[in-house]
């Protein structure tokens, strides 16, 4: 028999480039009980969890299985932003095969209940009379995720000075206490972060970053931005990646069992659980999706980062 | 009251109490591994919980977690390695204790005093909720910086012979947590350009390094006694009296309350509750001069502390959805992953969670007391085993410790040169627990230094300082902490000049 025939026959790893509890490690072991669980593959996918460096542990890691068959990681956009930001030399085109984007999460912009902002739109205009005078906060680093997320409709909106915004990052847990405590005055985070608080009226959700309205009956009440005026989106979308160079025959296999599994009701149902988006792209549909997606962020961290020295 | 017998009804069902055993088990046995942190140890538990309802996970998760606060510091009594990072400070009165032959005694009151601060810390959680959800969120980053820096003042009094080296091995941490990607702006600091320093220095490695590794090599390092050290004959399992337990009635009750407090507060909220419940008792004894040297006030204070602190922990993840510290995100998930909303809604419309913790936080610290006669009796065994057997039982299981960690050889090889580091340092007479000190409480003291300072406005840099003092809590902890930092430096000067007289 071929090696593509009896592929897989041993464990193959799922890394999660974060600690455990955090989306990533979510994400991963949702997506291993799936495919157990539903009998797609049969081999144990243990996972492994490698966190640092706001995923950059991670893709190094990956880095060094160049060729192998036996590993997959989950990234999301930070992949890009860990690159583009400096913080590492790797990146998801020379040393990653992108296997396959399985889902889209939306972000979303929340204010404590006694906020003077009543809309995102009242946020910009604060920011467009003066970018210094709020304080923005998130749950990733400086110039990851939620920041790039918030920058990225300021930008939309108009605002100048982008590189004034102040932005603290609560990369270790913090941020949603620190809106409900007063010490920011916009969270800059995932759905998931505010859903329940904004249920018990304790947090007021301006604005998600998705293109329509989501489904979920609790965030449908929430405007998009552009609802609000602001024609921009940002979408978390996550997907599962192999080594650099890994072989044809395990990548087909991967890219023909994941379509497979995201088919499956169980999967369907873990999506709406979390408030995922299910979004299948195979490996050529991905590789292009990354590659204009990267392109846009480089813009956007280039203009916001403008006169700031490179951070290599 | 229907509240608490619904909760205590789900603990108590046949199936679901065996579950609770099994978990204390678990945890203790989790915690007793070193590099398996709490955190880990709750994520080892997960996979049980996957056919649980969702009641029944959280009573499950929590069992193992308080369990492995507890587990930790056994092991930081018999060997010297802090299982858990919290257990650390048991270490300086646990191990010296051990040593004497005294196990037996060290361990029972480890034991008894965990389980009185996790008891404690429950019946807070349960009647004080939204109370201290209140006092956690108004604990900014100027607060958490004071509280953390109040931990990093004990350094002059860790060994007030050798004030000097100490403070320098302290600084020496500091630098050590320096090291890596920034906290707050993401750009790499002292890596000299490798990879492998870009995560920063792991603590929990370092740690076994310092401890165990470097014990082992002291304990070799004297061949004559290779054998006597472990074969020590009079090694007892005696537990403690019951006066010695009333001797620490206070520093329980203090703890209690620290550690509670601490363990609301989000980051390393049992470490830091231990390493300043520690401080905070040698400070106000009577005989500040036999902690350090094996007293029982010295293993109760971090471990009534760190166990208060779990309680804590629980309490703004139940009322608010927010975990309080990285075990309780861990919960968090895994009760998503079961359908459930958190947020301030689930204690109205679930209340039997909320019981249900405080019912298996109650039932597992009782569980754990009557299992620590028998755990106490078996573990002082071990240490009969002669050394040239035990050290490198030692050495191997600290190497899996930091292997398991993040999966990585480096933090093995960090691991060996802490261990090596370690054993220098201590023959150069500088002082590993004031640097391992500096090194966990390094990056939180910065952080949340540096975040107070953009959050509390100020026209320059000294001005936002002096802003951040005049917080109320921050300038009183803050107060406190220059007192117990300067006075054993001041004091033999004041000594002096009094006799000079």
């Amino acid at each position: 028999m071929a090696a593509e025939d009896v592929y897989p026959r041993e464990a193959v790893e799922m890394i999660a480039p974060a600690g455990p509890g955090s989306g990533f490690d979510l994400t991963i072991r949702a997506v291993s009980q799936c495919l157990i669980g539903s009998g797609l593959v049969l081999v144990p996918l243990p996972v492994t969890n490698k966190p640092g460096k706001g995923g950059s542990a991670a893709l190094e890691y990956l880095a060094g299985k160049r060729g192998e068959d036996n590993v997959l990681s989950i990234f999301s956009p930070p992949i890009c932003l860990v690159h583009l930001n400096g913080t590492t030399s790797y990146n998801y085109k020379e040393n990653t095969t992108p296997v396959a984007k399985l889902l889209v999460d939306y972000g979303c912009f929340a204010v404590r209940c006694d906020s003077p902002y009543e809309s995102i739109g009242d946020v910009m205009d604060a920011l467009r009379e003066d970018p210094g005078s709020l304080t923005v906060g998130g749950t990733s680093s400086v110039w990851s995720m939620d920041h790039i997320q918030f920058l990225s409709v300021a930008r939309a909106a108009g605002v100048d000075g982008l590189d004034q915004i102040v932005y603290e990052g609560y990369e270790n847990g913090g941020a949603v206490s620190s809106l409900m405590g007063g010490r920011i005055d916009v969270l800059s985070a995932g759905i998931s972060d505010v859903v329940g608080l904004m249920e018990s009226g304790d947090l007021r959700v301006l604005a998600v970053t998705a293109g329509e309205r989501l489904e979920n009956e609790k965030m449908a009440e929430v405007p998009t931005c552009r609802e609000e005026g602001i024609d921009v989106e940002f979408s978390n979308w996550r997907g599962l990646f192999g080594p650099a160079d890994m072989p044809d025959y395990a990548l087909e296999y991967w890219e023909r069992t994941l379509k497979e599994m995201s088919e499956t009701d169980g999967w369907r149902e873990t999506c709406s659980r979390y408030g995922w988006t299910e979004d299948f792209e195979g490996h050529e549909e991905f590789g292009k999706f990354l590659d204009g997606i990267n392109e846009e962020y480089q813009e956007l961290l280039d203009e916001v980062k403008g006169l700031e020295p490179a951070l290599q | 009251m229907e509240l608490l017998t619904s909760g205590l009804s789900v603990v108590f069902q046949p199936a679901m109490f065996l579950l609770i055993i099994f978990a204390v088990f678990l945890g203790t046995l989790f915690g007793a591994l070193p590099g398996v942190s709490a955190t880990m140890a709750v994520t080892l538990g997960i996979p049980f919980t996957y056919k649980m309802d969702a009641v029944s996970a959280i009573a499950f998760l929590v069992a193992i977690y308080c369990a492995s606060i507890t587990g930790g510091g056994m092991t930081a009594i018999l060997f010297k390695i802090p299982g858990v990072p919290s257990s650390a400070p048991t270490t300086y009165d646990g191990y010296p204790m051990a040593q004497r032959g005294e196990a037996g005694k060290a361990l029972g009151m480890q034991l008894v005093c965990s389980a009185i601060g996790g008891m404690f810390a429950a019946v807070c959680m349960l009647l004080l909720s939204p109370q201290l959800t209140q006092a956690a969120l108004s604990f900014g980053p100027s607060e958490l910086f004071a509280i953390s820096f109040m931990g990093l003042s004990i350094l002059t009094s860790l060994e007030t012979d050798n004030i000097c080296r100490t403070i320098i091995s302290g600084l020496l941490g500091l630098l050590l947590a320096c090291i890596g990607l920034d906290p707050l702006l993401g750009v790499p600091r002292l890596t000299f350009g490798t990879r492998f320093l870009t995560s920063g220095i792991e603590m929990i490695p370092v740690m076994i390094g310092f401890f165990a590794v470097t014990e082992v090599l002291k304990q070799t390092a004297k061949p004559s006694k290779l054998t006597a050290v472990g074969g020590n004959s009079s090694m007892s399992a005696k537990m403690p009296s019951l006066k010695e337990f009333l001797s620490v009635k206070w520093i329980v009750a203090r703890c209690s309350v620290v550690g509670t407090i601490i363990g609301i507060l989000p980051g390393a909220g049992a470490t830091i509750a231990s390493f300043m419940c520690y401080s905070m008792e040698q400070k106000l004894s009577k005989h500040p001069e036999k902690f350090g040297t094996g007293c029982l006030d010295g293993i109760a204070a971090p471990e009534t502390g760190n166990n208060a602190a779990t309680g804590g922990a629980m309490v703004p993840l139940l009322s608010l959805g927010i975990p309080g510290g990285n075990a309780a995100a861990i919960m968090m998930s895994a009760l998503v992953l079961k359908g459930v909303t958190m947020g301030p809604l689930l204690l109205i419309d679930q209340p039997q969670f909320l019981s249900a913790t405080f019912a298996s936080m109650f039932v597992s610290n009782i569980v754990m007391v009557l299992a620590a006669i028998l755990i106490a009796k078996v573990f002082v065994q071990i240490l009969k085993v002669p050394y040239s057997i035990l050290g490198p039982t030692i050495i191997m299981m600290a190497t899996i410790g930091a292997y398991a960690t993040k999966n990585t050889a480096v933090d093995v090889i960090l691991m060996a040169v802490a261990g090596l580091a370690g054993f220098l340092l201590v023959k150069c007479k500088f002082n590993s627990s004031a640097m391992i000190l500096g090194l966990v409480l390094g990056t939180i003291c910065e952080s949340n230094l540096r975040r107070a300072v953009t959050i509390i406005q100020g026209d320059t840099l000294t001005e936002a300082f002096i802003n951040l003092l005049k917080r109320p809590v921050t300038g009183v902890v803050m107060l406190v902490c220059m007192v117990v930092l300067l006075w054993p430096v001041v004091k033999p000067l004041v000594a002096k000049k009094a006799k000079a007289q």
